[in-house]
Protein backbone atom coordinates (compact mmCIF):
# COMPACT_ATOMS: atom_id res chain seq x y z
CA UNK A 1 0.00 0.00 0.00
CA UNK A 2 1.56 3.34 -1.00
CA UNK A 3 2.18 5.64 1.95
CA UNK A 4 0.92 9.21 2.03
CA UNK A 5 3.47 12.03 1.89
CA UNK A 6 3.59 15.42 3.53
CA UNK A 7 3.31 18.26 1.02
CA UNK A 8 4.32 21.81 1.97
CA UNK A 9 3.67 24.64 -0.46
CA UNK A 10 1.93 27.99 -0.67
CA UNK A 11 -1.48 28.50 -2.21
CA UNK A 12 -2.43 32.08 -3.00
CA UNK A 13 0.27 33.23 -0.62
CA UNK A 14 -0.86 31.05 2.33
CA UNK A 15 1.52 28.33 3.52
CA UNK A 16 -0.18 24.93 3.41
CA UNK A 17 0.99 21.59 4.81
CA UNK A 18 -1.06 18.45 4.30
CA UNK A 19 -0.90 14.70 3.68
CA UNK A 20 -1.35 13.64 0.07
CA UNK A 21 -1.42 10.28 -1.68
CA UNK A 22 1.63 9.78 -3.93
CA UNK A 23 -0.32 9.74 -7.21
CA UNK A 24 -2.83 12.46 -6.27
CA UNK A 25 -2.97 15.38 -8.66
CA UNK A 26 -2.67 19.03 -7.76
CA UNK A 27 -6.25 19.47 -8.98
CA UNK A 28 -7.52 16.78 -6.59
CA UNK A 29 -5.71 18.41 -3.67
CA UNK A 30 -6.98 21.91 -4.52
CA UNK A 31 -10.59 20.90 -5.00
CA UNK A 32 -10.62 18.21 -2.28
CA UNK A 33 -8.94 18.92 1.05
CA UNK A 34 -8.27 22.59 0.26
CA UNK A 35 -11.86 23.21 -0.92
CA UNK A 36 -10.67 25.57 -3.67
CA UNK A 37 -13.30 24.59 -6.22
CA UNK A 38 -12.79 27.62 -8.46
CA UNK A 39 -10.25 25.56 -10.44
CA UNK A 40 -12.39 23.38 -12.67
CA UNK A 41 -12.24 19.69 -13.40
CA UNK A 42 -12.94 19.30 -17.11
CA UNK A 43 -11.37 16.52 -19.15
CA UNK A 44 -8.82 15.31 -16.54
CA UNK A 45 -6.30 14.51 -19.31
CA UNK A 46 -4.69 17.76 -20.46
CA UNK A 47 -7.05 18.61 -23.32
CA UNK A 48 -9.23 21.47 -22.09
CA UNK A 49 -7.30 23.86 -19.81
CA UNK A 50 -10.18 24.30 -17.33
CA UNK A 51 -7.84 23.22 -14.51
CA UNK A 52 -5.11 25.78 -15.31
CA UNK A 53 -3.33 27.23 -12.27
CA UNK A 54 0.02 28.99 -11.94
CA UNK A 55 2.88 27.01 -10.38
CA UNK A 56 5.86 29.24 -9.61
CA UNK A 57 4.35 31.75 -12.01
CA UNK A 58 3.94 29.37 -14.98
CA UNK A 59 0.59 28.01 -16.18
CA UNK A 60 0.15 24.32 -15.44
CA UNK A 61 -2.65 21.88 -16.14
CA UNK A 62 -3.31 20.81 -12.54
CA UNK A 63 -5.16 17.64 -13.61
CA UNK A 64 -1.95 16.09 -14.93
CA UNK A 65 0.41 17.63 -12.34
CA UNK A 66 1.40 15.41 -9.42
CA UNK A 67 0.74 17.14 -6.10
CA UNK A 68 3.98 15.73 -4.61
CA UNK A 69 5.85 17.44 -7.44
CA UNK A 70 4.71 20.82 -6.04
CA UNK A 71 6.75 20.54 -2.84
CA UNK A 72 7.94 24.07 -2.00
CA UNK A 73 6.10 25.59 -4.96
CA UNK A 74 4.08 28.79 -5.14
CA UNK A 75 0.63 27.90 -6.47
CA UNK A 76 -1.87 30.54 -7.57
CA UNK A 77 -5.51 29.77 -8.31
CA UNK A 78 -8.50 31.80 -9.44
CA UNK A 79 -9.43 32.39 -5.78
CA UNK A 80 -6.29 34.50 -5.39
CA UNK A 81 -6.85 36.74 -8.40
CA UNK A 82 -9.33 39.36 -7.16
CA UNK A 83 -8.25 41.78 -4.44
CA UNK A 84 -10.36 43.44 -1.72
CA UNK A 85 -10.41 46.47 -4.04
CA UNK A 86 -12.27 44.52 -6.71
CA UNK A 87 -11.92 42.03 -9.52
CA UNK A 88 -8.79 41.77 -11.63
CA UNK A 89 -9.05 43.70 -14.94
CA UNK A 90 -9.26 40.35 -16.75
CA UNK A 91 -12.26 39.33 -14.67
CA UNK A 92 -13.85 42.76 -15.15
CA UNK A 93 -13.33 42.58 -18.93
CA UNK A 94 -14.83 39.08 -19.10
CA UNK A 95 -17.85 40.43 -17.23
CA UNK A 96 -18.12 43.54 -19.39
CA UNK A 97 -17.96 41.62 -22.69
CA UNK A 98 -20.01 38.61 -21.50
CA UNK A 99 -17.01 36.43 -22.31
CA UNK A 100 -18.33 33.75 -19.94
CA UNK A 101 -21.52 31.83 -20.62
CA UNK A 102 -21.54 28.62 -18.60
CA UNK A 103 -18.30 29.88 -17.04
CA UNK A 104 -16.66 26.51 -16.69
CA UNK A 105 -13.66 27.44 -18.81
CA UNK A 106 -13.30 30.97 -17.39
CA UNK A 107 -10.94 30.35 -14.43
CA UNK A 108 -8.53 28.60 -16.80
CA UNK A 109 -8.62 31.46 -19.32
CA UNK A 110 -8.09 34.03 -16.56
CA UNK A 111 -5.05 32.21 -15.17
CA UNK A 112 -3.53 31.77 -18.64
CA UNK A 113 -4.00 35.48 -19.36
CA UNK A 114 -2.54 36.50 -15.98
CA UNK A 115 0.62 34.66 -16.94
CA UNK A 116 0.69 36.06 -20.48
CA UNK A 117 0.28 39.67 -19.39
CA UNK A 118 2.97 39.23 -16.71
CA UNK A 119 5.43 37.58 -19.07
CA UNK A 120 4.69 39.37 -22.33
CA UNK A 121 2.65 42.53 -21.68
CA UNK A 122 2.85 43.60 -25.33
CA UNK A 123 1.75 40.21 -26.76
CA UNK A 124 0.44 40.66 -30.30
CA UNK A 125 -2.67 38.99 -31.69
CA UNK A 126 -0.81 35.86 -32.80
CA UNK A 127 0.89 35.52 -29.40
CA UNK A 128 -2.43 36.03 -27.63
CA UNK A 129 -4.12 33.31 -29.68
CA UNK A 130 -1.15 30.99 -29.24
CA UNK A 131 -1.16 31.46 -25.45
CA UNK A 132 -4.88 30.66 -25.32
CA UNK A 133 -4.31 27.54 -27.43
CA UNK A 134 -4.39 25.39 -24.27
CA UNK A 135 -7.88 26.55 -23.23
CA UNK A 136 -11.09 25.27 -24.77
CA UNK A 137 -14.45 27.03 -24.58
CA UNK A 138 -17.52 25.23 -25.86
CA UNK A 139 -19.94 28.16 -25.40
CA UNK A 140 -18.66 31.53 -26.51
CA UNK A 141 -16.99 30.89 -29.84
CA UNK A 142 -13.87 32.64 -28.48
CA UNK A 143 -14.61 36.05 -30.08
CA UNK A 144 -15.78 37.64 -26.84
CA UNK A 145 -12.92 36.05 -24.92
CA UNK A 146 -10.42 37.59 -27.34
CA UNK A 147 -12.15 40.99 -27.11
CA UNK A 148 -12.09 40.83 -23.30
CA UNK A 149 -8.45 39.75 -23.33
CA UNK A 150 -7.44 42.70 -25.52
CA UNK A 151 -9.30 45.15 -23.28
CA UNK A 152 -7.70 43.67 -20.16
CA UNK A 153 -4.29 43.82 -21.80
CA UNK A 154 -4.75 47.55 -22.44
CA UNK A 155 -5.75 48.12 -18.80
CA UNK A 156 -2.75 46.11 -17.59
CA UNK A 157 -0.50 48.16 -19.89
CA UNK A 158 -1.95 51.41 -18.51
CA UNK A 159 -1.32 50.30 -14.91
CA UNK A 160 2.34 49.43 -15.39
CA UNK B 1 -3.90 3.96 -6.03
CA UNK B 2 -0.48 3.71 -7.67
CA UNK B 3 2.70 4.36 -5.76
CA UNK B 4 5.18 6.90 -7.12
CA UNK B 5 8.95 6.43 -6.76
CA UNK B 6 11.53 9.19 -7.26
CA UNK B 7 14.83 7.43 -7.99
CA UNK B 8 18.01 9.49 -8.17
CA UNK B 9 20.11 6.99 -10.12
CA UNK B 10 19.69 5.88 -13.72
CA UNK B 11 20.09 2.24 -12.71
CA UNK B 12 17.07 2.55 -10.40
CA UNK B 13 14.80 4.14 -12.99
CA UNK B 14 13.46 0.78 -14.15
CA UNK B 15 10.64 -1.63 -13.31
CA UNK B 16 7.49 0.41 -13.46
CA UNK B 17 5.70 2.97 -15.57
CA UNK B 18 8.19 5.75 -16.15
CA UNK B 19 6.85 9.27 -15.79
CA UNK B 20 8.73 12.07 -17.57
CA UNK B 21 6.37 15.01 -18.24
CA UNK B 22 3.41 12.82 -17.32
CA UNK B 23 1.09 14.10 -20.04
CA UNK B 24 0.42 10.59 -21.34
CA UNK B 25 0.97 8.67 -18.09
CA UNK B 26 -1.49 10.78 -16.07
CA UNK B 27 -4.17 10.28 -18.72
CA UNK B 28 -3.73 6.50 -18.52
CA UNK B 29 -3.64 6.65 -14.73
CA UNK B 30 -6.98 8.46 -14.72
CA UNK B 31 -8.44 5.85 -17.05
CA UNK B 32 -7.39 3.04 -14.72
CA UNK B 33 -4.84 1.84 -17.23
CA UNK B 34 -1.76 1.86 -14.96
CA UNK B 35 -1.31 -0.77 -12.28
CA UNK B 36 2.49 -0.71 -11.92
CA UNK B 37 4.23 1.76 -9.62
CA UNK B 38 5.09 5.04 -11.29
CA UNK B 39 8.82 5.72 -11.56
CA UNK B 40 9.20 9.49 -11.81
CA UNK B 41 12.28 10.44 -13.84
CA UNK B 42 12.36 13.97 -12.35
CA UNK B 43 15.52 13.43 -10.28
CA UNK B 44 17.29 11.02 -12.64
CA UNK B 45 20.54 12.58 -13.89
CA UNK B 46 21.99 12.67 -17.38
CA UNK B 47 18.79 12.72 -19.44
CA UNK B 48 18.74 16.46 -20.05
CA UNK B 49 20.30 18.83 -22.51
CA UNK B 50 20.82 19.47 -26.21
CA UNK B 51 24.44 19.36 -27.34
CA UNK B 52 26.80 18.51 -30.17
CA UNK B 53 27.23 14.90 -31.24
CA UNK B 54 30.48 13.66 -32.76
CA UNK B 55 30.81 14.53 -36.46
CA UNK B 56 28.62 17.65 -36.44
CA UNK B 57 25.35 16.11 -35.40
CA UNK B 58 23.17 16.91 -32.40
CA UNK B 59 22.37 14.93 -29.27
CA UNK B 60 18.96 15.59 -27.73
CA UNK B 61 18.43 14.25 -24.20
CA UNK B 62 15.21 12.40 -23.50
CA UNK B 63 14.20 14.80 -20.72
CA UNK B 64 14.35 17.90 -22.95
CA UNK B 65 10.92 19.59 -22.96
CA UNK B 66 9.16 20.00 -26.29
CA UNK B 67 9.02 23.80 -25.83
CA UNK B 68 12.80 23.88 -25.28
CA UNK B 69 13.39 21.73 -28.33
CA UNK B 70 11.20 24.01 -30.45
CA UNK B 71 13.08 27.11 -29.29
CA UNK B 72 16.60 25.70 -29.60
CA UNK B 73 18.51 27.73 -32.22
CA UNK B 74 20.67 24.75 -33.25
CA UNK B 75 17.61 22.60 -33.88
CA UNK B 76 15.87 25.41 -35.74
CA UNK B 77 18.87 25.94 -37.99
CA UNK B 78 19.87 22.36 -38.74
CA UNK B 79 16.71 20.27 -38.36
CA UNK B 80 13.86 22.81 -38.77
CA UNK B 81 11.06 20.27 -39.24
CA UNK B 82 11.85 18.79 -35.82
CA UNK B 83 11.66 22.24 -34.20
CA UNK B 84 8.44 23.11 -36.05
CA UNK B 85 6.73 19.88 -35.08
CA UNK B 86 7.87 20.12 -31.44
CA UNK B 87 6.53 23.69 -31.32
CA UNK B 88 3.27 22.96 -33.12
CA UNK B 89 1.87 19.73 -31.69
CA UNK B 90 -0.61 19.53 -28.80
CA UNK B 91 -0.89 22.87 -26.96
CA UNK B 92 1.53 25.29 -25.26
CA UNK B 93 1.02 23.91 -21.78
CA UNK B 94 1.52 20.32 -22.87
CA UNK B 95 4.69 21.38 -24.69
CA UNK B 96 5.97 23.14 -21.55
CA UNK B 97 5.98 19.88 -19.59
CA UNK B 98 6.04 17.02 -22.14
CA UNK B 99 9.48 15.61 -22.88
CA UNK B 100 11.17 14.48 -26.06
CA UNK B 101 11.55 10.92 -24.68
CA UNK B 102 7.93 10.77 -23.56
CA UNK B 103 6.75 11.98 -26.94
CA UNK B 104 8.64 9.12 -28.60
CA UNK B 105 7.41 6.46 -26.17
CA UNK B 106 3.86 7.64 -25.48
CA UNK B 107 1.11 5.07 -25.83
CA UNK B 108 -1.67 5.14 -28.39
CA UNK B 109 -4.61 7.51 -27.93
CA UNK B 110 -7.03 4.92 -29.34
CA UNK B 111 -10.30 5.45 -27.44
CA UNK B 112 -10.84 1.71 -26.98
CA UNK B 113 -7.37 1.31 -25.51
CA UNK B 114 -7.88 4.24 -23.12
CA UNK B 115 -11.29 2.97 -21.99
CA UNK B 116 -11.23 0.72 -18.94
CA UNK B 117 -14.18 -1.20 -20.43
CA UNK B 118 -12.06 -2.91 -23.10
CA UNK B 119 -8.93 -5.03 -23.00
CA UNK B 120 -7.47 -4.96 -26.49
CA UNK B 121 -4.11 -6.23 -27.74
CA UNK B 122 -2.37 -3.09 -26.55
CA UNK B 123 -3.88 -3.44 -23.08
CA UNK B 124 -2.65 -7.02 -22.76
CA UNK B 125 -5.79 -8.63 -24.19
CA UNK B 126 -6.31 -10.80 -27.23
CA UNK B 127 -8.55 -8.89 -29.62
CA UNK B 128 -9.25 -5.50 -31.14
CA UNK B 129 -12.72 -4.03 -30.47
CA UNK B 130 -11.98 -1.34 -33.08
CA UNK B 131 -11.45 -3.89 -35.87
CA UNK B 132 -14.00 -3.41 -38.61
CA UNK B 133 -15.14 -0.04 -37.26
CA UNK B 134 -15.17 2.55 -40.03
CA UNK B 135 -13.43 5.51 -38.41
CA UNK B 136 -11.25 8.26 -39.92
CA UNK B 137 -8.73 8.07 -37.07
CA UNK B 138 -7.81 4.52 -38.02
CA UNK B 139 -4.56 3.70 -39.78
CA UNK B 140 -5.26 2.09 -43.16
CA UNK B 141 -1.63 1.15 -43.85
CA UNK B 142 -1.16 -0.66 -40.54
CA UNK B 143 0.35 -4.07 -41.27
CA UNK B 144 -0.58 -5.78 -37.99
CA UNK B 145 -3.99 -6.26 -36.37
CA UNK B 146 -3.96 -2.94 -34.42
CA UNK B 147 -5.49 -0.13 -36.48
CA UNK B 148 -4.61 2.75 -34.15
CA UNK B 149 -2.21 5.26 -35.72
CA UNK B 150 1.09 5.65 -33.92
CA UNK B 151 0.80 8.80 -31.81
CA UNK B 152 4.32 10.22 -32.06
CA UNK B 153 4.86 13.19 -34.36
CA UNK B 154 8.50 13.56 -33.35
CA UNK B 155 9.23 9.94 -34.26
CA UNK B 156 8.41 10.99 -37.83
CA UNK B 157 11.04 13.72 -37.61
CA UNK B 158 13.62 11.24 -36.32
CA UNK B 159 12.84 8.91 -39.23
CA UNK B 160 13.06 11.72 -41.76
CA UNK B 161 16.46 12.76 -40.39
CA UNK B 162 17.84 9.19 -40.14
CA UNK B 163 18.41 9.70 -36.42
CA UNK B 164 19.46 7.03 -33.95
CA UNK B 165 18.35 6.58 -30.35
CA UNK B 166 20.42 5.68 -27.34
CA UNK B 167 18.76 3.04 -25.18
CA UNK B 168 20.37 2.00 -21.92
CA UNK B 169 21.72 -0.72 -21.73
CA UNK B 170 20.91 -1.81 -25.31
CA UNK B 171 23.04 0.85 -27.05
CA UNK B 172 22.58 3.02 -30.12
CA UNK B 173 19.82 1.76 -32.42
CA UNK B 174 18.06 2.89 -35.59
CA UNK B 175 14.70 4.59 -35.13
CA UNK B 176 13.04 1.82 -37.15
CA UNK B 177 14.32 -0.70 -34.58
CA UNK B 178 12.81 1.40 -31.79
CA UNK B 179 9.36 0.81 -33.24
CA UNK B 180 9.50 -2.49 -35.12
CA UNK B 181 7.39 -3.23 -38.18
CA UNK B 182 3.94 -3.01 -36.56
CA UNK B 183 3.21 -6.72 -36.81
CA UNK B 184 3.29 -7.07 -33.01
CA UNK B 185 0.03 -5.45 -31.92
CA UNK B 186 0.84 -5.34 -28.19
CA UNK B 187 3.19 -2.36 -27.95
CA UNK B 188 3.98 0.97 -29.59
CA UNK B 189 7.76 0.54 -29.20
CA UNK B 190 10.41 -1.97 -28.21
CA UNK B 191 11.76 -0.31 -25.03
CA UNK B 192 11.32 -2.72 -22.11
CA UNK B 193 10.77 -2.00 -18.41
CA UNK B 194 14.47 -2.70 -17.84
CA UNK B 195 15.61 -0.13 -20.42
CA UNK B 196 15.79 3.63 -20.44
CA UNK B 197 15.66 5.98 -23.41
CA UNK B 198 18.59 8.33 -22.87
CA UNK B 199 18.86 10.50 -25.99
CA UNK B 200 18.49 10.74 -29.75
CA UNK B 201 21.38 11.50 -32.09
CA UNK B 202 20.69 13.54 -35.22
CA UNK B 203 23.27 13.19 -38.00
CA UNK B 204 24.75 16.45 -39.36
CA UNK B 205 22.57 18.40 -41.80
CA UNK B 206 23.06 17.41 -45.47
CA UNK B 207 24.31 20.08 -47.89
CA UNK B 208 21.37 21.92 -49.44
CA UNK B 209 18.82 20.18 -47.23
CA UNK B 210 15.38 21.59 -46.43
CA UNK B 211 12.68 20.09 -44.24
CA UNK B 212 9.09 20.78 -43.24
CA UNK B 213 6.02 19.53 -41.41
CA UNK B 214 2.32 19.70 -42.24
CA UNK B 215 -0.77 18.09 -40.76
CA UNK B 216 -4.40 17.68 -41.74
CA UNK B 217 -6.44 18.27 -38.58
CA UNK B 218 -9.89 19.50 -37.68
CA UNK B 219 -8.52 22.21 -35.40
CA UNK B 220 -5.32 24.23 -35.61
CA UNK B 221 -4.28 23.68 -31.99
CA UNK B 222 -4.61 20.99 -29.35
CA UNK B 223 -5.84 18.43 -31.85
CA UNK B 224 -4.50 15.15 -33.17
CA UNK B 225 -3.91 14.96 -36.91
CA UNK B 226 -5.80 12.78 -39.35
CA UNK B 227 -2.71 12.72 -41.53
CA UNK B 228 0.66 14.39 -41.04
CA UNK B 229 3.91 14.42 -42.96
CA UNK B 230 7.51 15.37 -42.32
CA UNK B 231 9.67 15.87 -45.39
CA UNK B 232 13.44 16.08 -45.51
CA UNK B 233 14.74 16.88 -48.99
CA UNK B 234 18.22 17.51 -50.38
CA UNK B 235 19.67 17.28 -53.88
CA UNK B 236 19.02 13.69 -55.00
CA UNK B 237 17.62 12.77 -51.56
CA UNK B 238 14.08 12.52 -50.17
CA UNK B 239 12.60 11.28 -46.92
CA UNK B 240 8.82 11.30 -46.42
CA UNK B 241 7.66 10.16 -42.98
CA UNK B 242 3.91 9.87 -42.57
CA UNK B 243 1.69 9.87 -39.47
CA UNK B 244 -1.94 8.89 -39.05
CA UNK B 245 -1.64 6.08 -41.59
CA UNK B 246 0.39 3.35 -39.83
CA UNK B 247 0.50 1.73 -36.39
CA UNK B 248 4.23 2.51 -36.27
CA UNK B 249 6.01 5.67 -37.42
CA UNK B 250 6.88 4.96 -41.05
CA UNK B 251 8.44 6.35 -44.18
CA UNK B 252 6.65 5.93 -47.50
CA UNK B 253 9.35 5.03 -50.05
CA UNK B 254 6.85 5.21 -52.93
CA UNK B 255 6.29 8.93 -52.23
CA UNK B 256 10.02 9.53 -51.85
CA UNK B 257 10.67 7.95 -55.26
CA UNK B 258 7.88 9.98 -56.88
CA UNK B 259 9.29 13.25 -55.50
CA UNK B 260 12.76 12.44 -56.78
CA UNK B 261 11.35 11.51 -60.20
CA UNK B 262 9.11 14.59 -60.33
CA UNK B 263 6.16 12.24 -60.79
CA UNK B 264 2.58 13.11 -59.75
CA UNK B 265 1.56 11.86 -56.31
CA UNK B 266 -2.10 10.97 -56.91
CA UNK B 267 -1.37 7.71 -58.75
CA UNK B 268 1.05 6.77 -55.96
CA UNK B 269 -1.48 7.25 -53.16
CA UNK B 270 -4.16 5.54 -55.27
CA UNK B 271 -1.95 2.45 -55.50
CA UNK B 272 -1.30 2.59 -51.75
CA UNK B 273 -5.04 2.86 -51.08
CA UNK B 274 -5.83 -0.08 -53.34
CA UNK B 275 -3.56 -2.38 -51.37
CA UNK B 276 -4.07 -0.88 -47.88
CA UNK B 277 -4.69 -3.69 -45.35
CA UNK B 278 -7.25 -1.68 -43.34
CA UNK B 279 -8.87 0.59 -45.93
CA UNK B 280 -12.44 1.62 -45.14
CA UNK B 281 -14.79 4.29 -46.47
CA UNK B 282 -13.43 6.84 -43.97
CA UNK B 283 -9.78 5.94 -44.16
CA UNK B 284 -9.78 6.00 -47.97
CA UNK B 285 -10.32 9.76 -47.73
CA UNK B 286 -6.91 10.07 -46.06
CA UNK B 287 -4.97 9.07 -49.18
CA UNK B 288 -5.73 12.20 -51.24
CA UNK B 289 -5.12 14.22 -48.04
CA UNK B 290 -1.70 12.60 -47.81
CA UNK B 291 -0.84 13.61 -51.38
CA UNK B 292 -1.99 17.20 -50.76
CA UNK B 293 -0.05 17.39 -47.46
CA UNK B 294 3.17 16.34 -49.20
CA UNK B 295 2.56 18.84 -52.01
CA UNK B 296 1.96 21.64 -49.51
CA UNK B 297 5.26 21.00 -47.75
CA UNK B 298 7.12 20.76 -51.07
CA UNK B 299 5.61 24.08 -52.17
CA UNK B 300 6.50 25.74 -48.85
CA UNK B 301 10.06 24.49 -49.19
CA UNK B 302 10.33 26.01 -52.67
CA UNK B 303 10.20 22.72 -54.57
CA UNK B 304 12.28 19.56 -54.50
CA UNK B 305 15.95 20.66 -54.50
CA UNK B 306 17.45 20.01 -57.91
CA UNK B 307 19.88 17.15 -58.10
CA UNK B 308 23.47 18.34 -58.21
CA UNK B 309 24.55 19.00 -61.81
CA UNK B 310 26.50 16.19 -63.39
CA UNK B 311 30.25 16.92 -63.41
CA UNK B 312 31.18 18.93 -66.52
CA UNK B 313 34.52 17.23 -67.00
CA UNK B 314 34.77 13.78 -68.50
CA UNK B 315 35.12 11.27 -65.71
CA UNK B 316 38.26 9.20 -65.96
CA UNK B 317 37.67 6.03 -67.89
CA UNK B 318 37.25 3.15 -65.53
CA UNK B 319 39.01 0.12 -66.94
CA UNK B 320 36.64 -2.78 -67.51
CA UNK B 321 37.16 -5.45 -64.92
CA UNK B 322 39.45 -8.09 -66.26
CA UNK B 323 37.58 -11.28 -67.01
CA UNK B 324 39.03 -13.83 -64.71
CA UNK B 325 40.66 -16.63 -66.55
CA UNK B 326 38.65 -19.80 -66.26
CA UNK B 327 40.03 -21.90 -63.58
CA UNK B 328 41.36 -25.09 -64.87
CA UNK B 329 40.47 -28.23 -63.12
CA UNK B 330 43.18 -29.51 -61.06
C1 LIG C 1 -4.47 17.76 -26.57
C2 LIG C 1 -3.25 16.95 -26.89
C3 LIG C 1 -2.82 16.85 -28.21
C4 LIG C 1 -1.69 16.12 -28.52
N1 LIG C 1 -1.25 16.07 -29.81
C5 LIG C 1 -0.11 15.38 -30.12
C6 LIG C 1 0.38 15.30 -31.44
O1 LIG C 1 -0.22 15.84 -32.38
N2 LIG C 1 1.51 14.60 -31.69
C7 LIG C 1 2.20 13.98 -30.68
O2 LIG C 1 3.24 13.36 -30.94
N3 LIG C 1 1.76 14.02 -29.41
C8 LIG C 1 0.63 14.70 -29.11
N4 LIG C 1 0.18 14.74 -27.82
C9 LIG C 1 0.82 13.88 -26.84
C10 LIG C 1 2.01 14.48 -26.15
O3 LIG C 1 2.97 14.87 -27.10
C11 LIG C 1 2.58 13.39 -25.25
O4 LIG C 1 1.65 13.12 -24.23
C12 LIG C 1 3.89 13.80 -24.63
O5 LIG C 1 4.86 14.08 -25.61
C13 LIG C 1 4.43 12.72 -23.73
O6 LIG C 1 5.58 13.20 -23.09
P1 LIG C 1 5.70 13.14 -21.50
O7 LIG C 1 7.08 13.56 -21.14
O8 LIG C 1 4.60 13.86 -20.86
O9 LIG C 1 5.56 11.56 -21.31
P2 LIG C 1 5.02 10.71 -20.10
O10 LIG C 1 3.56 10.75 -20.05
O11 LIG C 1 5.76 11.05 -18.88
O12 LIG C 1 5.52 9.28 -20.61
C14 LIG C 1 5.03 8.71 -21.81
C15 LIG C 1 5.59 7.28 -21.93
O13 LIG C 1 6.98 7.31 -22.19
C16 LIG C 1 7.69 6.53 -21.26
N5 LIG C 1 8.96 7.22 -21.04
C17 LIG C 1 9.14 8.56 -20.95
N6 LIG C 1 10.45 8.84 -20.85
C18 LIG C 1 11.10 7.65 -20.87
C19 LIG C 1 12.48 7.29 -20.82
N7 LIG C 1 13.45 8.21 -20.72
N8 LIG C 1 12.81 5.98 -20.89
C20 LIG C 1 11.84 5.04 -20.99
N9 LIG C 1 10.53 5.32 -21.03
C21 LIG C 1 10.16 6.61 -20.98
C22 LIG C 1 6.79 6.46 -20.06
O14 LIG C 1 7.01 5.26 -19.32
C23 LIG C 1 5.41 6.46 -20.69
O15 LIG C 1 5.02 5.16 -21.04
C24 LIG C 1 -0.97 15.45 -27.48
C25 LIG C 1 -1.41 15.53 -26.17
C26 LIG C 1 -2.53 16.27 -25.85
C27 LIG C 1 -2.97 16.32 -24.42
S1 LIG D 1 -6.90 -0.33 -32.63
FE1 LIG D 1 -5.16 -1.05 -31.42
S2 LIG D 1 -5.21 0.21 -29.58
FE2 LIG D 1 -7.24 0.42 -30.55
S3 LIG D 1 -8.52 -1.21 -29.63
FE3 LIG D 1 -7.58 -2.12 -31.45
S4 LIG D 1 -5.69 -3.10 -30.67
FE4 LIG D 1 -6.39 -1.65 -29.10
S1 LIG E 1 -9.18 19.25 -16.68
FE1 LIG E 1 -7.05 19.58 -16.91
S2 LIG E 1 -6.85 20.01 -19.01
FE2 LIG E 1 -8.94 19.46 -18.85
S1 LIG F 1 -18.21 29.64 -21.22
FE1 LIG F 1 -18.90 27.59 -21.29
S2 LIG F 1 -17.08 26.52 -21.84
FE2 LIG F 1 -16.47 28.56 -22.01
Amino acid sequence: MPTDRILSFTVNGEPVRLLVEPAQTLLEVLRGPLRLTGTKHGCDVGDCGACTVLVDGAPRLSCITLAVGCEGARVETIEGVATPAGPDPIQAAFDHHVAAQCGYCTPGFVMTLRHLFAENPTANEAELREALGSNLCRCTGYTKILTAAREAQAIYAGKS
Amino acid sequence: MSDVRHPTLRAQAIWGERRAGGTDVMDRLHHGRIAAPIVDLRDVPGLDGVGPAPGGGLRVGSAVRLAELAADERVRAGWPALADAAGGLANPQIRNVATFGGSLLQRTRCAWFRSPDFRCYKAGGTGCPAAGVDHPWHAPLSTGPCVAPHPSTLALALLAFDAKVEIEPRGLIEVAALYGDGMAAGAEHTVTEEELLVAAILPPPRPGAVSGWFRVASRGRAEWPLVEVILHLAPGFARVAVGGMHSVPARVPELEAALLAGAPLDPVVATLAASAPHASTSTRTKFPQLARAVEIVVARLGGVPAALPAPSFAPPAVPAPATPAPRGRR
